[in-house]
């Protein structure tokens, strides 16, 4: 056990022909990666959205251009702030990190990061130092999300659970470097991590128990601004970002409606600038996000939103349905048919239509009795 | 949450693994026809003939299985949820007053929640009734840990007593077609007392 915690950190990769001379316990690695791999890539939890994985991927390999092939990138269907690194190169990202990010230089430092994690085997410099395997199990675990870590972690936030602080500080300088050598503004790279610290604060949620041995959040924060200043870089690509991963960004919001997370819609949406980076297309999903959180005053608000998301243009049809459903719970039943009507004439096949047409003929049989 | 996610998990494995060894020492009833008759829940339900009923109460909220071949094959599950933690992946309670579209929206988010790497994609979700009362049809699929693609189909509807439901849940491959018709006769035995 001390032996194992003084193990020699293993040797940075420096390019993809390294992978054909790996040791007998990080072949061992791989596979174990290569199985928890398949069966997320198997699952339904990947987004195989053509335009936008070709973007990531495009991005990973300018940055590690030596390990172009080797670090692949998958977007995982998930609301939640998590993108991590597995043993085996690949990288994965969830929507919900899609969602916070505003622009390519943050991009590039969220994969530039994930990428060193690999490149430098961290992972394997983990499991070596890990006590025991059952600790490391766990690590893996916590890496991919089974037994269902990832899908409740807003942490996940870092895709550093379970890795030192040391290795977490050497990808972050490593991720800089990378941003800064394709011309990317190296301060961006700081910018995810103090929105995250505000989203923690705002939905009352405790630094994850990984984070007491790791940097927090805002002082992790601080470290990138502070190496940031050693790097040059002025890129941002905020439109291109936008353009290319504006429809994931918008997925990640229905799945946070599909989940029930109305305060993670409010904290998402419920700022000008926020709304803005969703150009104009996300004014439902705030209304939605105040719905499903349904706090005192809430409802009110659902109601001003779903008004201006029909003044928008923005998937009326549905606000037109949520609109008619609140007005029919309030008594309202000349307002709720009106907007069950509404809603139907602009979308039969919308996914509350079936429910909306029950309404109707109901409430046209009471209005008629 | 996550801890307490793992907990529960860990807790469901443990019930799991001390129902199949209880299992094996204590007889399912085999379905003749009859209905099952729940008193304290107040309901009754006839299972598909030839089909076996888990002879205890697994869970919280007792609910009752039935199985033909053995319950990872098919399984309905019936049963009365109570209200209070009724969607206890995502903390959340039922109340008297959700009307189906409420049940539906929170069911689906209960079940992705439970789910591992939510994978679970929804195809219908409509009215219907159960037992006489308004409801809603669920149908949908996921892939589960062992990557077998799983579908099911439940039925749920809210009363001032609490959520009766009745859910199928079988592979897609070959069982899911198989049994889908009687589960789907079986629904219309249901009684609330």
């Amino acid at each position: 056990m001390v032996l194992a915690g003084c193990a020699a950190a293993p040797t940075a990769m420096q390019d993809a022909g390294d992978l054909e001379n790996l040791d007998k316990d990080e072949e061992r690695l791989w596979a174990m990666s290569d199985e928890i791999s398949d069966g997320l890539e198997k699952s339904r939890a990947i987004e195989f959205d053509r335009q936008s994985m070709l973007y990531l991927q495009s991005l990973m390999n300018e940055l590690f251009p030596e390990f172009r092939q080797a670090i692949r990138v998958f977007i995982i269907k998930n609301p939640e702030a998590n993108a991590f690194a597995m043993a085996n190169g690949h990288v994965y990202v969830h929507t919900g990190m899609l969602a916070r990010l505003r622009n390519e230089a943050e991009l590039a430092a969220v994969l530039g990061h994930e990428g060193a994690h690999f490149t430098e085997r961290h992972v394997l410099e983990r499991m070596r130092n890990a006590k025991n395997m059952s600790v490391f199990a766990n690590v893996m675990g916590s890496f991919t999300g089974l037994g269902g870590a990832l899908a409740s972690s807003v942490i996940a936030a870092s895709s550093m659970s379970g890795l030192s602080q040391a290795n977490e500080s050497e990808a972050d300088a490593i991720g800089l470097a990378r941003m800064s050598r394709l011309g990317y503004d190296p301060r961006a790279a700081a910018k995810p991590f103090e929105r995250l610290a505000q989203e923690l604060k705002a939905r009352d949620i405790n630094e994850p128990r990984m984070f007491r041995s790791h940097p927090k959040l805002a002082a992790r924060a601080a470290s990138l601004s502070d190496m940031a200043e050693d790097f040059p870089g002025v890129e941002i690509g905020e439109q291109t970002y936008l353009d290319n991963v504006g429809h994931i960004r918008l997925a990640a919001l229905e799945q946070a409606v599909e989940m029930n997370q109305g305060e993670l819609l409010v904290f998402l949406l419920s700022t000008p600038d926020q709304m803005q980076s969703y150009n104009g297309q996300a004014q439902f999903y705030l209304a939605e996000g105040y719905r499903l959180r349904a706090d005192e005053g809430d409802e009110a608000l659902a109601v001003a939103a779903y008004q201006a998301a029909i003044e928008a243009g923005n998937q009326a049809a549905r606000a037109h349905g949520k609109l008619g459903y609140i007005a029919m719970r309030a008594g309202d039943n000349e307002a709720a048919i009106s907007h069950f009507e509404e809603s139907l004439v602009l979308d039969p096949e919308s996914p509350d239509s079936a429910y909306l047409a029950s309404y109707l003929k109901k409430l046209k049989g009471d209005n008629n009795d | 949450m996550t801890n307490h996610s793992s907990v529960r998990r860990a807790r469901l494995y443990i019930v799991a693994v001390l129902c199949a060894a209880m299992s094996a020492c204590v007889t399912w009833p085999v379905g003749t026809g009859e209905p099952f008759v729940d008193k304290t829940k107040g309901y009754a339900y006839t299972a598909p003939i030839g089909w076996y009923q888990s002879p205890a109460k697994l869970t919280r909220d007792k609910l009752r299985t039935f199985t033909r071949d053995g319950s990872t094959l098919q399984n309905i599950v019936v049963g009365r949820i109570a209200h209070k933690n009724a969607f206890s992946s995502i903390d959340k309670d039922a109340t008297p007053e959700m009307l189906p579209q409420d049940i539906a929206e929170n069911v689906i988010a209960d079940i992705k929640a439970f789910l591992p790497n939510d994978t679970f994609t929804v195809q219908t979700n409509a009215p219907a009734t159960l037992a006489g009362n308004e409801g809603v049809r669920i149908s949908g699929e996921f892939v589960s840990e062992e990557g077998l693609r799983i579908r099911l189909t439940g039925y749920y509807a809210n009363t001032e007593d609490g959520i009766y439901s009745a859910v199928f849940r079988a592979p897609t491959l070959h069982f899911y077609d198989q049994h889908i018709e009687e589960f789907e006769t079986s629904v219309r035995t249901l009684r609330i007392l």
